[in-house]
């Protein structure tokens, strides 16, 4: 029989859905391209489906002059534009719109925060939330450090009611020393465990699956390990070009664009020991340890085991696209790379001498992320009458998007007289396994924040270990001279120097 | 889809089901067609307008999800033969495009005469490793022969207790079902509570709000009608258990209702130690049937939090009127209630649902008291 001491007993036995204590984000950058595409959206749903407690609100807090109400229509139009469930609900709308407060102000400004202190304690009387607050950082990182100093000024940061919870956007800087200089100036107002770093990949379901797949399996961990396995590869492509982000990109590149946030954190689910349990702390330990296990690439081997790239003009999917070079905001002389590949050991007992190869770039034929495990071959090739080239290994790929779900290759015989073999492939898709479409990577992440659940989120330690990975490889990509770019055709899988990186004349997966 | 009438044999069922892939194989201009399947359904109807109403239910479960399902019921009083058997595959196309067998559907109407052989074939053609769900649509005959060899293959029975007309006498058949080991119960009236649940816990979120539960004294659940009948279902019921349940009450006293009676009402008072509570079922005036509100009120009526039904019967909004504060509203949308979409909610369900169980022992001292009402 339940009893009073539990904080809400009412809660008790509730299937499945969470629901967080009544609480309060301020998006700074309320009117920018974030909030209006995923923020909002994501928050919505939520909202709809009944996962976000009855007083949950909103405070948009952005350099825009508009009022509360300017704000909600604004929001609602950015919902009906960007939601993917259908249709605004009117009068599911204006409920959750009744939470949605604006306050235009500057982020430079300290009596702005003053003046989001004020609003916040009206919110928390109006509406329960009791001091509960996320801070949603959806600005350029170069804004990060003042709006944390300015919350901790207002005495924003901490507080004897309520938490306090932050999230920042990728980049987590740009090299080691940036990702360094974050995050001392974030530990300085927040603690560690209030600091959520998102990164959408890891709220993607087939992720997520990943240590499902790996830990609630018997079968596959006793054979993930260098005894069986030959190689890994990760793929994440993209069929786009630099779109409207030259400004950025340009900056950035693919290395800091995607292997430091999204490739490396696949890489240490892939790579992980099975951790004590599957809380935050112990599931984020067992990936920096995956992290840590990395040796930087230093002298020769950033040439020998990386390969940059970046597009000229082709075809990709019919269409004809321009070269990077001549996208719209790119220096017509950029040496700026679109794509990156990486051969990568991890020494430790599990993994030593196995290479992990990390593949990601723009402009490629098909936008899909996934992870190949590739087996080591049968020990003893029985069948004398199969070309040897025939006889492929096991193949374990994990899709991660767009369809999601787990296929197996293996051998089997061609029906007939003859002892012919061919490869056959054994498939696991989501979308026919299980019908219902998956919650957006925002809506899980932000619940997941909400609730106080670290699990998806990146640590500081993991995002400085990543960078320590990468930043030799910028440092000697800088100090050469800049390769002959462009040197792969849009629509292609990249530089014909990527198959290189592969040891015993292997291939790339052609996905 | 294809369908075909076969006679009532496993291996030919199986034999005309294969049949019935390589032709939606051989058909197919969109690539392979993928075979997937995750459960098998068995589901019991009452009688033949009941298949047809089941059968159309099943699109969309089968679309979540893909699994052999296999309808029984009692075969037509014209009928010929002892049982007869009709089998069906079809395609689906998922969300993301994919085209898979995923629906297998096995009909079998049998005469009464026939349920020793009806269960022998069923129990041929449940697909191994695969869990087994039955779902029982008939909760007045569950202690039927048919439902026990039934109910011995299946890992978990869905049932409607709603369906319950006599609620007080036939309460005692669902109470049997949870007594068995080795069998998970899933109650469609109790899946209806769920948005119900979850807005009313969510009125106590937060310590503030919290604090508040020590001091409810007064619980009303309203029901409405149906064919202009005040009917009190066992959702009701359930609804009013899970509240004193978890408020940690318990001993329910009949005591006579307020309105006096002639009002379809219920009321009982329940001691927690030194604290009593007052839950009250009684006939509203709201639109619908089934739940269409609930009050819950501190002592002194210091308090009062209030969840009910929108006019449209559409949604559920929720009140909550606390000293010193202005009213607190919310509206949120139900979203879709229909019978496919609580069973398609229960089959993802493999385990006990103990909170359940145990709202249902509260629920059984209860209900001798609905008598008359």
């Amino acid at each position: 029989m339940a009893v009073l001491t539990m904080e809400n007993p009412l809660r008790e036995g509730m299937r499945l859905e969470r629901t967080p204590d009544p609480c309060v984000m301020v998006i700074f950058g309320a009117s920018g391209d974030l909030t209006r595409r995923k923020l909002m959206p994501a928050l919505y749903n939520l909202w709809r489906e009944r996962l976000l407690p009855a007083g949950f609100s909103v405070v948009g807090f952005s350099r825009t002059d508009l009022n509360d109400d300017q704000f909600r229509a604004s929001m609602k139009e950015a919902v009906e534009q960007f939601g993917e469930q259908g249709p605004v609900d009117r009068e599911a709308w204006e409920s959750f719109a009744e939470g949605l407060f604006y306050l235009s102000a500057h982020p430079g400004h300290p009596e702005d925060y003053a003046s989001l202190s004020s609003m916040l304690e009206d919110v928390d009387r109006q509406r329960g939330t009791n001091g509960n607050r996320v801070y949603y950082l959806a600005v350029p990182p170069s804004s990060f450090a003042g709006i944390v100093q300015q919350l901790d000024a207002a005495g924003l940061a901490q507080g004897e009611k309520g938490w306090h919870r932050l999230i920042i956007e990728k980049p987590f800087g740009h090299d080691l020393q940036s990702a360094r200089e974050l995050n001392q100036a974030i530990s300085k107002v927040f603690h560690e465990e209030q600091v959520y770093r998102i990164d959408h990949y890891l709220g993607k379901e087939t992720v997520q699956n990943l240590l499902v797949f790996r830990f609630a399996n018997g079968i596959f961990e006793p054979i993930w390990n260098r005894r069986y396995v030959d190689n890994v590869q990760i793929t994440a492509a993209e069929t786009v070009g630099v779109e409207n982000r030259a400004a950025y990109y340009e900056e950035s590149g693919a290395l800091r664009d995607m292997v430091q946030n999204h490739l490396s954190q696949v890489l240490a689910l892939t790579a992980m020991e099975p951790p004590a349990s599957m809380g935050a702390e112990e599931v984020r330990s067992e990936k920096l340890k995956v992290l840590r296990a990395i040796p930087p690439l230093i002298g020769d081997r950033v040439n020998s085991c990386t390969v940059r790239g970046q597009y000229g003009p082709g075809w990709v999917d019919g269409k004809e696209v321009p070269g990077y070079r001549s996208e719209p905001g790119v220096n017509p002389n950029s040496s700026t790379d679109t794509f990156v590949a990486l051969k990568l050991f991890i020494e430790n007992w599990r993994w030593a001498g196995v290479p992990f190869y990390l593949r990601t770039g723009k402009r490629l034929p098909k936008r899909l992320t996934e992870i190949a495990i590739q087996f080591r071959q049968a020990p003893l090739l029985l069948f004398n009458h199969t070309p040897t080239e025939q006889m492929s290994p096991n193949l374990l790929v994990i899709r991660i998007q767009p369809d999601e779900g787990i296929s197996l290759k293996f051998t089997a015989k061609q029906p007939g007289p003859a002892m012919h073999v061919r490869p056959v492939t054994m498939d696991f898709r989501y979308s026919t396994s299980f019908g219902v479409a998956s919650a957006s990577a925002y809506e899980r992440l932000l619940l997941d924040c909400m609730l106080g659940d670290a699990t998806l989120f990146a640590h500081r330690d993991a995002v400085e270990a990543a960078w320590g990975i990468l930043t030799p490889i910028l440092e000697a990509w800088a100090s050469q001279t800049a390769p002959a770019f462009p040197n792969y055709a849009a629509g292609t899988w990249g530089p014909a120097a990527a198959d290189s990186l592969l040891q015993g004349g292997g291939c790339w997966r052609k996905p | 889809m294809s369908s075909t009438s076969i006679p009532a044999d496993a291996s030919k069922v199986e034999q005309e089901l294969r049949h019935l892939w390589r032709h939606e194989a051989e058909k197919s201009s969109a690539g392979p067609v993928l075979c997937s399947r995750t459960l098998n359904l068995l589901v019991y109807c009452r009688n033949f307008a009941d298949v047809q109403r089941a059968t159309g239910l099943l699109d969309p479960i089968i679309s979540n999800h893909p699994c052999r399902a296999i309808v029984v019921s009692p075969a037509p009083p014209e009928s010929q033969e002892e049982i007869h058997t009709e089998v069906s595959a079809s395609c689906l196309t998922s969300h993301a495009g994919n085209r898979y067998i995923g629906r297998e559907l096995v009909s079998l109407a049998a005469k009464p005469s026939a349920h020793p052989r009806l269960a022998s074939i069923v129990r041929a053609l449940v697909l191994p490793d695969l869990p087994v769900f039955l779902w029982w649509r008939d909760v007045r005959s569950l202690g039927s022969e048919l439902f026990r060899q039934l109910s011995d293959l299946a890992e978990r029975i869905i049932v409607d207790s709603a369906g319950l007309k006599d609620l007080p006498a036939d309460w005692s058949g669902v109470q049997a079902l949870v007594q068995r080991p080795n069998l998970a119960v899933s109650d469609l009236a109790w899946s209806r509570l769920t948005p119900w649940r979850q807005l009313i816990a969510q009125l106590f979120d937060g310590p503030a709000r919290a604090s508040y539960l020590r001091q409810l004294r007064r619980i009303v659940v309203e029901f409405g009608e149906e064919s202009g009948k005040p009917i009190l279902p066992a959702d009701v019921l359930l609804l009013g258990a899970w509240l004193a349940r978890q408020l940690g009450f318990k001993h329910p006293r009949p005591v006579a209702p307020e309105g006096g009676p002639e009002q379809k009402t219920a009321t009982w008072e329940l001691s927690s130690g030194d604290s009593r509570l007052r839950v009250e079922l009684r006939h509203g005036k709201r639109i619908g049937s089934g739940v269409t509100a609930v009050f819950l009120t501190c002592s002194e009526g210091r308090a009062v939090f209030a969840v009910s039904r929108t006019q449209d019967g559409k949604g559920l909004a929720t009140r909550a009127e606390l000293p010193g504060q202005a009213p607190m509203r919310r509206l949120v949308r139900i979203g879709d209630e229909s019978a496919s979409r609580l069973v398609s909610s229960e089959l993802e369900i493999l385990g006990r649902d103990v909170l359940y169980e145990d709202v249902l022992r509260l629920a059984s001292e209860l209900a001798p008291a609905l008598l008359g009402v």
